[in-house]
């Protein structure tokens, strides 16, 4: 396993590589920089912006360097922990992303527990009960989840959260807490705020998942080996367990790769209707303005989410499911 | 007791893991020479480094090992030392990867696939790689003395003999 870890990590540098390049020519394409946004702004306003002043911002950035200097300042910087600086905050990427990240964490490991908590027992009931009220109810709610938008659902949620629970409006926490430091109290108040953008953003990925495990484990159920397992009078249960839902998994663990970046890139919509102190809104912010190091390293944050992703999906499913792909023309 | 027949890894097969292990310890070195004071860049590095640091010393111990097997049993001699009598061997394993999906030719035919056999005992564990010279040669005789000696091997185990052609016969292959 260790050698098929290797290889597989030796694979994800040129990768990264690649997609570093693609970020910050992506982040480099809007015509103009951070200070010509700002001189439109100040202008729009009606405000005079000093030609000699903005120059010399302009080199205090290193913006008047060549597009391949600031790439490779950029990128050995983040080799060292170092991502950059932010104009719009004035302040270093690290310190402007500060406690953001945390909590996008939390908010995204909790979505991601949910989604498996619920999608799992879910899905397993529906196919070994096909066609049943339980089925058709749990189908039903499904295909709800996958046809709401999460900015509509997010509205609900606050609503039922705020006259059913007496949980504040928005944010991860109630508004004593924000900006002070850690504490049990604040810990308290977070886990209070969580489960509505978990719920929210959460609900979509769960029904697509249920519709997954469902479809995989009912073609699994109809194989002849099922079929014969059973005639031999092994338990249900153990028919069940054995293999059909071992290779049923297997979809299942592919999709790690694709959860991560999705789960912290489709909870920026949601973060803004919420409020919450995640990283999703800075990021479009950032975006916006053309603050290129913050939304490089967002951006390369999300392609390392993916990459890692892909690669933890790999090993587990390699450790699943060690059979010789026939299909794939094997290496005899 | 029969002459014993003898596997050994060729120096080609492991040259190039050898030149990944210093790669990955290279690439992932560098930063942490630069990293200067960042403890987590030096913690994330430093991790990977040794990963790759260790793979490099499983290679070497691989490259040293030599693969004998009898009619009694299988033994591995020179850097890891491990032996099995076929009555003592608990379970087999016979394990595939694969880094891209899709790929299926084998290392030594330039492709990204291997595989890997485990023969474990009470206390003992020998691991043989796909890229030992005459795999397919061991394979068949391990295969035989799974079957001669009834040797627990998982349906997955039993597949994989039988798509190499090691299985001894198509019955105990579909014997899950």
């Amino acid at each position: 396993m260790l050698r098929y870890i290797i290889k597989r990590v030796l694979t994800m540098i040129p990768t990264l590589c690649a997609i570093s390049v693609l970020v910050f020519i992506i982040i480099q394409l809007p015509p103009g920089d951070f200070l010509t946004t700002q001189i439109a702004e100040l202008r729009a306003q009606g405000m005079d912006a000093n030609n000699a002043k903005i120059e010399f911002l302009r080199q205090q950035y290193g913006l008047d360097r060549p597009m391949w200097e600031q790439y490779a300042i950029w990128l050995f910087g983040m080799l060292q922990g170092d991502f950059g600086y932010s104009f719009e905050y004035d302040l270093p990427v690290t310190e402007v992303v500060g406690d953001r990240l945390y909590l996008s964490f939390l908010l995204s490991f909790a979505t991601i527990l949910f989604t498996w908590a619920m999608a799992f027992p879910i899905g397993v009931y529906s196919a070994v009960n096909q066609y049943s009220v339980g089925d058709h109810a749990l189908t039903f709610i499904g295909f709800l989840g996958l046809a709401t938008p999460n900015f509509l659902l997010a509205l609900v949620m606050m609503y039922l959260a705020k006259v059913h629970f007496g949980i504040s409006i928005g944010g991860l926490m109630d508004p004593q807490y924000l900006d002070q430091p850690f504490s049990y109290g604040k810990f308290i108040s977070v886990l209070e705020h969580l489960w509505v953008p978990v719920i929210v953003i959460g609900t979509s990925g769960t029904a697509g998942m249920i519709r997954r495990l469902r479809a995989n484990l009912l073609d699994e159920l109809q194989k002849q080996y099922v079929t014969t397992a059973r005639a031999k009078g092994l338990s249900p249960r153990r028919a069940l367990i054995k293999y059909p839902l071992r290779m049923s998994l297997n979809p299942f663990i592919a999709d790690i790769g694709n959860l991560l970046p999705q789960v912290v890139s489709g909870a920026a919509v949601v973060s803004m209707v919420l409020s919450l102190p995640t990283t999703g809104p800075m990021l479009i912010e950032a975006l916006r303005s053309q603050d290129m190091y913050l939304a490089g390293s967002f951006l390369m944050f999300l392609a390392m989410l993916t990459v890692v992703g892909v690669l933890l999906s790999d090993i587990a499913l390699a450790a699943l499911d060690p059979r010789i792909r026939l299909g794939a023309g094997t290496e005899r | 007791m029969s002459a014993p027949e003898q596997f050994r890894y060729p120096s080609r097969a492991v040259m190039k893991d050898y030149a990944q292990a210093a790669t990955g310890a290279l690439i992932f070195g560098a930063p942490l020479i630069l990293a200067g004071g960042n403890i987590y860049v030096a913690t994330i590095f430093g991790a990977i480094v040794l990963m790759f640091v260790t793979f490099g010393w499983s290679t070497w111990r691989r490259h040293r090992s030599v693969i004998c097997v009898t009619d009694e049993g299988i033994w591995s001699e020179g850097a890891r030392t491990a032996a099995l009598r076929w009555t003592d061997v608990r379970q087999i394993e016979l394990r595939y990867f694969a880094t891209r999906r899709g790929r299926g030719r084998s290392e030594r035919d330039g492709g990204d696939s291997w595989m890997q056999l485990k023969l474990t005992g009470d206390r003992v564990a020998i691991r043989i790689d796909s890229s030992i010279e005459g795999f397919d040669r061991l394979a068949r005789r391990i295969g035989r003395a799974a079957q001669e000696f009834d040797l627990g091997a998982t349906p997955t185990t039993k597949v994989n003999f039988a798509a190499i052609g090691a299985a001894p016969d198509p019955s105990w292959a579909k014997q899950a």
